[in-house]
């Protein structure tokens, strides 16, 4: 059996930030951060809840999908690391905003900027021992700008708020294919209950690239698929310089990698899902297409999940 | 063969003429690199040599000169 998309959703912040804003009082500039990242503008919260962007982005997902029985909904898993609060779990909350059926297994997944794709692998293992045609709602939601240090130019400017969010199945065909790695470590990157974001730029980027064409060569070999069978690869937008590096490690051409962080900066588990909405709008992830989705983050943590030929689901 | 695989290296990654690149080139001022940029170098002259280039080597990298000079010590084999 294997995942299956049946939809996408997503929010994002109200407010737009460009690169302007953190010139008018830092020493730095819009260029300085586009050479630095290929982040133009990322959104920002007004007022807005990570329970807010990630019901908005759960409702636009099973919105596009109107007679849908919620009650074949039976996993519901919310990645973030940016909570509003421990308990309840987001994923809980969620259950009641949406109306969602009570006999539902929902619960918060925190793997940082890998969350997204840890949490899909969660969903298909899941899924498996559930009847077939159930259904797993997957939301990635962070508000990252409330854990910014704002007088941090190195790394004020990289954060964005949103959610993204799925519909997954399985269906019948050949194995989706996950491999994880993780590496404790607390110099790299951290995010406290206090404290706000800190990253080692450097080393991150080193980690990103090489942990990450690493799990991404060990799925596709075990799937036996080349670099050059994969349709697209949907990474976790954190920089652009990140996913240029990975292309070039996999000597592929960028237009294998879309990206979106110019736009939404990096917004940690919900940048892959927040990508996904914008190319199922866009048709691209449409009929056959073999998707491998990878993520980095703290922790360190790190992710590939190869879906070979994987046939979108007709609703 | 260490130099002409730094200089292609350096080449390929800055996108820089290859005349550009002489030893005593500074990687940031002459070459317009950055930190990632040296970050991503570092990887790259570890996977073509091998060997493994400590964070604090990367950052006295300061000179192409500086890169041979690395590379040669953790390759005293291989002529400069």
């Amino acid at each position: 059996m294997k995942l299956s998309l049946m939809t996408c959703g997503k929010a994002v912040g109200s407010r737009v930030i460009d690169n302007h804003h953190f010139a008018s009082y830092l020493d730095t500039s819009d260029q300085w951060i586009r050479e630095r990242s290929g982040i133009l503008t990322r959104h920002w919260v007004e007022d807005e809840s990570t329970l807010d962007l990630a019901r908005s982005a759960a409702e636009a997902c099973l919105g596009r999908l109107p007679g849908l029985d919620r009650s074949r909904i039976r996993v519901l898993i919310c990645a973030s690391v940016t909570t509003d609060e421990a308990v309840p779990a987001l994923s809980a909350r969620l259950q009641e905003d949406l109306g969602l059926d009570a006999n539902l297994f929902a619960f918060d997944l925190n793997a940082a900027c890998s969350g997204y794709v840890y949490s899909l692998q969660v969903a298909r293992s899941l899924l498996g021992s559930y009847p077939q045609g159930s259904l797993a709602l997957l939301v990635g939601a962070e508000v990252l700008s409330r854990h910014t240090d704002m007088e941090d130019r190195t790394n004020c400017f990289l954060f964005g708020d949103g959610a993204g969010a799925s519909l997954w199945t399985l269906e019948q065909g050949a194995e989706d294919v996950f491999a994880a790695k993780t590496v404790g470590n607390r110099d790299m990157l951290t995010l406290g209950h206090v404290e706000p974001i800190r990253m080692d730029g450097r080393a991150v980027f080193r980690f990103a690239v090489g942990e990450m064409s690493e799990v991404i060569r060990q799925v596709l070999a075990e799937g036996r698929v080349r670099p050059e069978e994969v349709d697209l690869f949907l990474l976790h937008q954190a920089n652009q310089r990140i996913i240029d590096a990975i292309a070039r490690s996999l000597e592929l051409d960028n237009d294998r990698f879309p990206t979106n962080l110019d736009r939404y900066g990096n917004t940690s588990s919900a940048s892959i899902g927040i990508l996904m909405d914008e190319l199922y709008d866009q048709g691209l992830l449409d009929g056959t297409k073999t998707l491998c989705l990878a993520g980095f983050g703290g922790g360190m943590s790190c992710g590939a999940l190869l879906l070979k030929g994987h046939q979108i689901h007709v609703a | 063969m260490i130099t002409k695989q730094v200089v292609d290296i350096v080449v390929d990654l800055l996108g820089v003429e290859e005349a550009q690149v002489t030893p005593d080139a500074m990687l940031i001022e002459d070459l317009n690199a950055d930190s990632l940029d040296a970050v991503e170098l570092a990887m790259r002259l570890e996977e073509y040599f091998n060997i493994k280039v400590e964070d604090t080597e990367i950052e006295d990298m300061k000179t192409v000169a500086d890169i041979v000079r690395t590379i040669q010590h953790y390759c005293p084999d291989l002529e400069v």
